[in-house]
């Protein structure tokens, strides 16, 4: 299990990143229930692509950020982050589903499936920012509390 | 008046520390003309612009201006809805209506049914602005005074002829030094102003402490 408030921790403490935004998914409902909203600035999106450019937008500002999102985007994936892609604009997009929607994409991404997420992360989050391209985390239905 | 000129005297008339967000490929043609440090030109935005203007001008005291198409727009809506709940003050689009889609051939868009154009955008808490007869008319004078007193967040709609401007060179920059430049522009703190309150709170490292009355009584017995 991975508990969603050292998840959190992790990522806005350990690897400064502070600026999401999304849409709410019920396989992430355990990360929206433990946000740390001093450490962290969210956006509630409209829609996903909205929060796309929202994040990439606080990028230029020099706000490292993530998109919470549905995994029922991830078939549209590549085409989704083609502005981050073109422009350089790194983020992380953190969903929800099963191992194929992790690994089919030729950008850093990692599936998260037990406890051991913090090295995934940091490799998802150096990989994208030395790249300056997207990272994808998708955590496995269920392991989130 | 057509797309081209509206462009130049809007530029004219912003401030050298607003950040220009240009969004379509006709649309950025016809600003890249005038190109500066400060601008931003995503020829394929298909409707990513405004939320990226949003979400720079969350993060910075800076005036953000996107100018987009209303096909631009139409295609995502919602964000309208999204600007005006975030009540950014310095988040500004500039909505260039020429009634079609330049780049099929002017083909027409849904915008000219809509009944309220600005109404469709004021129910959204933006407020919302025209300065069509004021270009039509010229007056750039006065609009240079207004201008720096403009608050968002806010959508400018703007009519423009159909068509572009033709014989314009392709935009030739590379988009990583783009990005370094305007977010360079963004975090240059020197010409901040006083307005900006950051979105994200710092670490707490500082120790509170408790008011305490017995000190207070001394002080006034003294």
């Amino acid at each position: 299990m991975v508990k969603a408030k050292d998840f959190w921790n992790y990522l806005c403490g350990e690897l400064d990143y502070r600026f999401f935004a999304g849409v709410a998914c019920p396989g992430l409902s355990p990360l929206y229930k433990k946000m740390k909203p001093k450490f962290m600035h969210y956006v509630p999106a409209v829609n996903e692509r909205i929060g796309l450019g929202i994040v990439s937008g606080a990028y230029m500002a020099g706000y490292k950020g993530g998109l919470l999102m549905d995994m029922a985007f991830a078939y549209d994936l590549t085409s989704f982050i083609k502005f981050n892609v073109n422009n350089r604009i790194p983020l992380l997009v953190i969903g929800y589903g099963d191992r194929d929607s992790a690994l089919t994409y030729d950008f850093p991404s990692e599936f998260i499936n037990g406890p051991t997420y913090d090295k995934k992360i940091r490799k998802v989050a150096t990989a994208s920012e030395f790249e300056k391209i997207p990272g994808l985390i998708v955590i496995k239905e269920g392991v989130l509390s | 008046m057509k797309r081209y000129t509206v462009i130049k005297h809007f530029m004219d008339l912003l401030h050298e520390n607003d950040i220009l967000i240009f969004s379509g490929s006709e649309l950025c043609k016809e600003a890249y003309q005038y190109k500066n440090n400060n601008c931003f030109y995503i020829e394929d935005s298909v409707g990513t612009a405004a939320a990226f203007g949003l979400g720079m001008a969350m993060c910075t005291d800076k005036r953000i201006f996107v100018f987009l198409g209303e096909g631009e727009l139409l295609r995502e809506l919602g964000v309208i809805a999204q600007i005006g709940a975030s009540k950014c003050s310095n988040i500004f689009l500039v909505l260039l209506d020429n009634g079609g889609y330049q780049t099929a051939g002017g083909y027409p868009s849904v915008f000219d049914s809509v009944l309220s154009k600005k109404g469709l955008i004021f129910n959204s808490n933006t407020k919302v602005i025209t300065f069509t007869k004021h270009f039509r008319d010229k007056e750039f004078k006065r609009l240079k005074d207004r201008f720096p007193r403009l608050m968002g967040p806010m959508v400018i709609l703007m009519d423009v002829d159909k068509g572009t401007k033709k014989g314009l060179s392709k935009i030739n920059i590379n988009l990583k030094i783009q990005r370094d430049n305007v977010s360079k522009f963004i975090l240059d703190s020197t010409k901040e102003t006083a307005m900006f309150v950051p979105p994200i709170l710092p670490m707490p490292d500082v120790e509170t402490k408790t008011l305490d009355i017995d000190m207070l009584n001394t002080g006034g017995n003294n």
